[in-house]
């Protein structure tokens, strides 16, 4: 009897342990990134011009965020279902110092693989901070007016594939068959793309 | 394994429902092995998937472990834990199962975690619930797609983003996404019945042939009972019916030697002839019968196999056979260690006494019998040879002479009784040993017989070996 009453015991106890385990997992994945102000219409820069035949997908990235990877992937998914109806360019970071192997990663040779997307290196995040963006995976679509159409994550969750909303709005804006009720601003789910410290300056100036 | 025993001679009989449970209980146990092997190896999987796929986590240039490999390590830790500690320890339990089934479900998601949500792992919950179904117990796949079930419903009502990549999410869809599970469910369901039932059949079959083969046993034991109780009788009577008639024997054999000796001058010589011929039947017939009598003694004897020196036993035949070897002036001579066999010396002596005696009878006429006894080991065993110079054995006869009452048709010679070799061939038997001849007609016989060999140092000086022999008449 008191065997069986350690048993139960501890089969709570792993129930108990493991749910919590997962739901701190999911609360970790569930947590979304910062998220600036983006300019709602186009800010002009040297690094990509205007577009003015097709909407513009600007992504933001870490070259050596885990979670990217799905945002790339969906990003893959996203020109693969609305081929020729938008441009698109990944901006990845690189640090002030960063060396040659800062960029050679996975994830920017994924982007690059991806047919029609540009690959940028955005030296010490100049057009992310340009862009408000602050988090690896931040997307921004612009119209071929320069309004903003969208800003935000095209993932789920943290370096999560899958269905969600923010995929369904570019989707739909690109195709010119977006309803009123889908989101224009969704929740990032990826890396910090600056160091705490660069995004408290960042504030201050604004 | 557990039988039912309806009285104490009763052999016992499985019956089919335990027959069942044993082979369910075999299968719950490999299958918990197999669990205990893949849930750790999966876990290891886990970790490594985690280390390659998001070794760490970015914030600008700074950098740490991710989360995936500390969830991997520790949670896919916890997770595996229990279930491979409850496998390892109560194989066959009910318990086992439910926690197994839970454990891979829970690793299930977290592998989906790990890997980002590709739609590749989710394979991994419906390999699980095919590999559980080697459990052959479909309550296991309800307890796995309950868990299925609330993990999706908690996400969707929590999470609704991560599960259905929605905001706001109806309860329904978690049926929708447990439905895909239960759709395989429901086919392993079928099957596991279906081998259940086939498991039950031969459960079923198993006990029946079960119960023939002990019902033919029993029968075979009955039979081998009454035949042994019949030899047992058969063996009595003769040895009571051999030792008998010596005592008319006797009478015969006295009489007419008192007709011979005190009425002799009364009878004409053909009378004379006749009771000789009388008194000599009865000494051949006593002879036979002590044959017999010896025979007998040799099968029913019970005895216990015990170390026996073969120079003893030679010198001790020679010694009795003294009078027959002076008389035919014979040479036998011995090697001087015929070692140590198990046996039972009075047997031995009795076999022996045959061999010797029978070269001794059988020389050659006109030629001096010479005797050479020897012997030499074999793996394990000492092989003993007595050889002569007699008249040798033709090999037709050479298997038939040691059947009882076989005899060599020799003509104007006293063949003997044909017990003497039957004796060897008994004794041989008896005393778990092999037996056997090597002749060639005009030239000489070897007979040998074989016993294990006692290899250990026998302290009884009794044992001791005896210096070589030679023996003229």
């Amino acid at each position: 009897m008191f065997r069986r009453h350690k048993l139960l015991l501890l089969i709570i106890l792993w129930g108990t342990i493991t749910a919590f385990g997962l739901h701190s997992l999911m609360t970790y994945k569930g947590t979304p990134g910062a998220v600036g102000h983006t300019p709602e219409t186009w800010p002009h820069n040297e690094l990509i011009a205007n577009p003015s035949a097709k909407p513009l997908l600007v992504m933001f990235a870490h070259p050596r965020c885990p979670c990217t990877k799905a945002s790339l992937g969906e990003l893959e998914l996203l020109v693969a279902q609305a081929k020729d109806r938008f441009a698109a360019a990944v901006l990845f970071y690189e640090p002030e110092n960063g060396s040659a192997a800062w960029s050679k990663t996975a994830s920017v040779e994924m982007a690059r693989s991806i047919p029609g997307v540009r690959v940028i290196i955005d030296r010490q995040g100049a057009q992310a901070k340009r862009f408000a963006a602050e988090t690896s995976g931040h997307t921004v679509v612009y119209s071929r007016t320069g309004q903003l159409l969208f800003s935000g994550g095209i993932t789920g969750a943290r370096g999560h594939l899958g269905e969600n909303g923010g995929f369904d709005s570019v989707l739909k804006l690109v195709r010119q068959d977006a309803s009123p009720s889908l989101p224009r601003k969704t929740d990032v789910f990826g890396c910090g793309l600056f160091d705490r410290c660069i995004i408290t300056q960042t504030a201050q100036r604004n | 394994m557990h039988y039912h025993s309806d009285s104490p001679k009763e052999l016992n009989i499985a019956s089919a429902a335990e027959i069942v449970q044993q082979i369910r209980n075999r299968v719950c146990r490999n299958t918990s092995r197999v669990f205990a092997v893949l849930m750790v190896l999966q876990w290891v999987g886990a970790v490594l998937t985690a280390f390659i796929i998001s070794p760490k986590t970015w914030t600008g240039t700074t950098s740490e472990i991710h989360v995936h490999v500390w969830a991997a390590i520790f949670l896919g830790g916890i997770i595996t834990a229990l279930p491979v500690g409850l496998a390892l320890a109560y194989p066959e339990k009910l318990l086992t199962r439910h926690i197994v089934a839970a454990g891979q479900m829970l690793m299930s998601a977290l592998l989906i975690h790990i890997t980002g949500g590709r739609v590749e792992t989710h394979f991994h919950v419906f390999g699980s619930l095919a590999i559980l179904a080697f459990y052959r117990d479909w309550r296991v796949l309800l307890t796995a797609s309950v868990i299925v079930y609330i993990d999706h419903l908690v996400r969707g009502y929590y999470w609704p983003q991560s599960v259905y990549g929605v905001l706001t999410a109806s309860p329904w869809r978690a049926v929708e996404h447990a439905w895909w599970v239960g759709f395989e469910v429901a086919f392993l369901i079928v099957a596991i019945r279906q081998s259940n039932r086939e498991m039950e059949q031969i459960g079923e079959r198993q006990s029946q042939l079960q119960s023939v083969n002990i019902k033919i046993e029993a029968e075979v034991l009955e039979r081998t009972a009454e035949l042994k109780a019949s030899n047992k009788q058969m063996e009595t009577f003769c040895y009571s019916m051999s030792h008998d008639l010596r005592a008319p024997l006797r009478g015969i054999r006295a009489f007419s030697q008192i007709l011979a000796e005190d009425h002799g001058e009364n009878l004409n010589e053909q009378a004379r002839d006749c009771v000789k011929r009388i008194g000599d039947a009865a000494t051949r017939m006593d002879i036979l019968v002590l044959d017999l009598l010896q025979y007998s003694r040799v099968s029913t004897l019970k005895f216990s196999p015990e170390p026996v020196s073969l120079s003893r036993i030679t010198n001790e035949v020679i010694r009795l056979l003294s009078m027959e070897i002076q008389d035919q002036k014979a040479t036998v001579t011995t090697d001087s260690d015929l070692g140590i066999v198990l046996g039972h010396e009075a047997t031995l002596i009795q076999v022996m006494l045959n061999l010797v005696g029978n070269a001794l009878k059988h020389g050659k006429l006109g030629v001096t019998p010479v005797l050479h006894i020897r012997s030499e080991s074999r793996a394990n065993h000492i092989r003993i040879f007595v050889q002569d110079n007699g008249i040798g054995i033709a090999p037709e006869y050479q298997q038939k002479i040691f059947e009882i009452f076989e005899r060599i048709p020799t003509p104007g010679r006293n063949t003997g009784t044909g017990v003497g070799l039957a004796i060897v061939a008994k004794s041989m038997e008896r005393l778990s040993g092999t037996f056997g001849v090597e002749s060639t007609p005009g030239t000489g016989s070897t007979f040998w017989f074989e016993l294990p060999a006692v290899t250990s140092v026998i302290a009884s000086e009794d044992l001791e070996a005896k210096p070589a022999l030679t023996i003229h008449g």
